[in-house]
């Protein structure tokens, strides 16, 4: 397979030979991995459950270690101690499948927990809550508890919440796997909005093949390698 | 050490008699030393962690050692460090570890916990955590710190063996009582090993999402065991006033058939049964001080005995009440389960501790009678305590009041800081005291130089 080589746009994410196992290398999820992301493109990673999409994803976000193989984020590798964290932390946003939010925390104060452990003033925090909340049409929402709220609502509060420090990059694993048909069409759109706005570089694993076609790439993984990139 | 009846006092008996002595007290100052190290170490990060959570984006600057890396150092450090090296002590006092050849192993198996806890709080720094609170040890630190365990019960089965062979030879209940209690610690790290895994018992039981009131009275119980052994070898008792030893034994066995009876595992805390059966531990609250009494005791350790009473108390009381039924939802579980470890651990055990440290030390441990540390101690601990709390019912009405910035979060985690900050003031002064103790007093520095001396001193005399 050969990487898209020539672009315009400056590389943001990178994996190079990339490998990872777990249960002490009985099972292999990746196989010298290489992918990279342009600054401000979307990417969809497609392919079959367990060809390793969430793992590369938890790879590139920086929750996990590679077993082999560098992660380079804005030009910085994965072994390069407390710069290339602080840049991680900094730069990207995470959006799970089960959108990993506090069920008895209200969705304002889901919001701002990032916020907190960012350091950014909280009337600044609330400012870009307001703006996102609009933006994903949940103001009405804002002082409910996250037991309250749809799926859908869940999922967009989830997405509020990964850009509320303006990250760079946005990881999300399957972000509308949990959703029905029409509500996945909505979310998705709102998402694709969002980052385009915003200037977000999106990499996003779906098994989704007509949301994936959306996106600016297409890269295909199979048994912990990627197939096909177009 | 008591000499053998009729022995006249002979220059090598004295001598003997002098390095004795001097062994005796080098080898429980550093025991203590390692304690009030450990101490040290893990208040200092409880001071860090206490900063992180009033100004959590300083977390930026640490790299992978956030807050989460070093929680379980504070704890695992304060419980395996602080609140059992005192312990060690104890049982070297016990076995005599210090008035024999074999004192130099105590070092050694003292040396080799230190070094095991040293590798568990890398393994804890790099990441690597079970999630078993209290029992968090995996791999390579995990077998490390059984082996030290081992290795110290070893050191403590050839003292016994010595202490036997030469001429102070102990009577025939001590000897027994001895014995029991090295089958019994024999077991302290294979189930220790066996229980830090994940797979024996997940940390909250699948059946009931927690402990019941029997497996809560079955861990009080052992240590009222250790309460209730902790005189022997230590005081005397006072001749006139056995009825309190007596009764208190008799107690404790009523209670584990009690437990027995009660059995363990499923039950619910609304059960009647259960609430009672854990009731009973409050019996416990007049009955030590009246069973301490029994005993003579240096007259400067009253005040840490009291503040040993007064914890105890409170946390037999305190622990009851939060199980009846309905209060603990009122509260945030995590902050009403950190404010109990500090009662249990910063109050009561560290109370324990250092009222075995004066015992032990006797003169060397002059730096805990300071009046000033005592309360910057125990008004600390007494403060965090109620601010885990107040912060635990706060936040049961209002679950996000310390996660979003605010002024009662501010208020609360500050006031939180100040007290572990007397706290450690406290065991800076404790701990330099000794380290004082142990480089300048000249006694303790004799073992360097005697050496070799030490075992052929020991050796029994011949006489023509």
């Amino acid at each position: 397979m050969s990487l898209p080589s020539s672009s315009a746009k400056p590389i943001i994410l990178r994996a190079e030979g990339v490998w990872k196992s777990y249960d002490r290398g009985a099972i292999t999820v990746l196989n010298g991995v290489d992918f990279q992301a342009f600054t401000g493109e979307t990417v969809a990673l497609c392919g079959p459950s367990g060809c390793g999409k969430s793992t590369l994803l938890h790879l590139l976000g920086g929750l996990d270690k590679p077993d082999r193989g560098k992660i380079a984020v804005n030009g910085i590798s994965s072994p390069h101690g407390g710069d290339w964290l602080r840049l991680i932390r900094h730069e990207v946003g995470f959006v799970f499948q089960l959108h990993n939010l506090i069920p008895d925390l209200t969705l304002e104060e889901n919001c701002l927990i990032p916020t907190v452990a960012a350091g950014v003033k909280h009337h600044e925090a609330r400012a870009r809550l307001t703006q996102l909340a609009e933006r994903s049409g949940l103001t009405h929402r804002l002082n409910h508890r996250i037991q309250k709220l749809s799926g859908g609502e869940r999922q967009r509060t989830a997405l509020c919440r990964a850009l509320m420090n303006r990250p760079r990059i946005l990881l999300a694993d399957e972000p509308t796997g949990s959703l029905d048909d029409r509500t996945r069409s909505q979310v998705f759109q709102m998402l694709l909005e969002l980052v385009a706005d915003e200037c977000v570089t999106l990499v996003m694993a779906t098994h989704d093949r007509e949301l994936a076609e959306r996106c600016d790439r297409l890269v295909v993984m199979k048994d912990g390698r990627i197939y096909e990139s177009s | 050490m008591n000499l053998p009846s009729g022995e006249p006092l002979t220059s090598s008996s004295t001598a003997r008699q002098e390095v004795v002595n001097e062994g005796q007290t080098n080898l429980l100052a550093v025991t203590a030393w390692h304690s009030l190290a450990w101490l040290f170490m893990s208040n200092s990060i409880g001071l860090l962690l206490g900063t992180l959570l009033l100004f959590p984006q300083l977390n930026d600057w640490l790299g992978e050692w956030t807050y989460g890396r070093w929680m379980p150092l504070h704890l695992n450090l304060n419980l395996y460090g602080w609140c059992s090296l005192p312990l060690v002590a104890w049982l070297f006092q016990v076995y005599q570890v210090d008035r024999q050849p074999v004192s130099r192993w105590g070092r050694t198996a003292l040396w080799a916990w230190s070094t095991a806890l040293a590798v568990g709080a890398a393994s804890w720094l790099a990441g690597h955590t079970s999630g078993k609170l209290f029992l968090d040890w995996q791999g390579f630190a995990r077998v490390l710190l059984v082996l030290a365990m081992l290795f110290l019960w070893l050191v403590l089965v050839l003292s016994f063996r010595g202490h036997w062979r030469l001429d102070d030879k102990p009577s025939r209940i001590q000897r027994a009582a001895k014995i029991a209690g090295l089958v019994l610690l024999l077991f302290v790290p294979l189930t220790l090993y066996w229980a830090a895994d994940p797979k024996i018992y997940p940390p909250v039981n699948p059946d009931t999402g927690g402990p019941t009131g029997a497996s809560l009275l079955e861990s009080t119980l052992a240590i009222v065991l250790i309460l209730l052994l902790l005189p022997y070898g230590l005081a005397r008792r006072v001749r006139t006033n056995r009825r309190a030893i007596t009764g208190a034994w008799i107690f404790f066995a009523i209670e584990n058939i009690l437990c027995l009876a009660l059995g363990r595992g499923n039950s619910s805390h609304h059960q009647r049964s259960e609430i009672l059966g854990l009731g009973s531990l409050l019996l416990w609250v007049p009955i030590f001080p009246a069973y301490f009494n029994s005993f003579e005791w240096p007259a400067n350790t009253r005040r840490w005995r009291n503040a040993c009473f007064f914890w105890w108390g409170l946390l037999v009381a305190s622990g009851w009440l939060f199980f009846l039924p309905g209060l603990l939802d009122r509260f945030k579980f995590t902050d009403a389960l950190v404010g109990h470890s500090h009662l249990a651990m910063a109050g009561f055990v560290s109370s324990l501790n250092i009222f075995l440290l004066v015992i032990l030390l006797g003169e060397s441990g002059r730096s805990f009678n300071s009046p000033r540390a005592f309360f910057a101690w125990q008004a600390g601990t007494f403060g965090y305590v109620i601010l885990m709390v107040l912060a635990g019912w706060l936040e049961g009405n209002d679950p996000a009041f310390t996660i979003i910035p605010g002024s009662g979060r501010n208020v609360v985690y500050a006031s939180r800081l100040v007290c572990g900050g007397m706290m450690t003031a406290a065991t800076v002064h404790w701990w330099l005291g000794l380290s004082q103790v142990v480089s300048r007093d000249p006694r303790l520095q004799t073992e360097k130089l005697a050496g070799n001396r030490t075992l052929a001193a020991l050796l029994p005399t011949k006489t023509p």
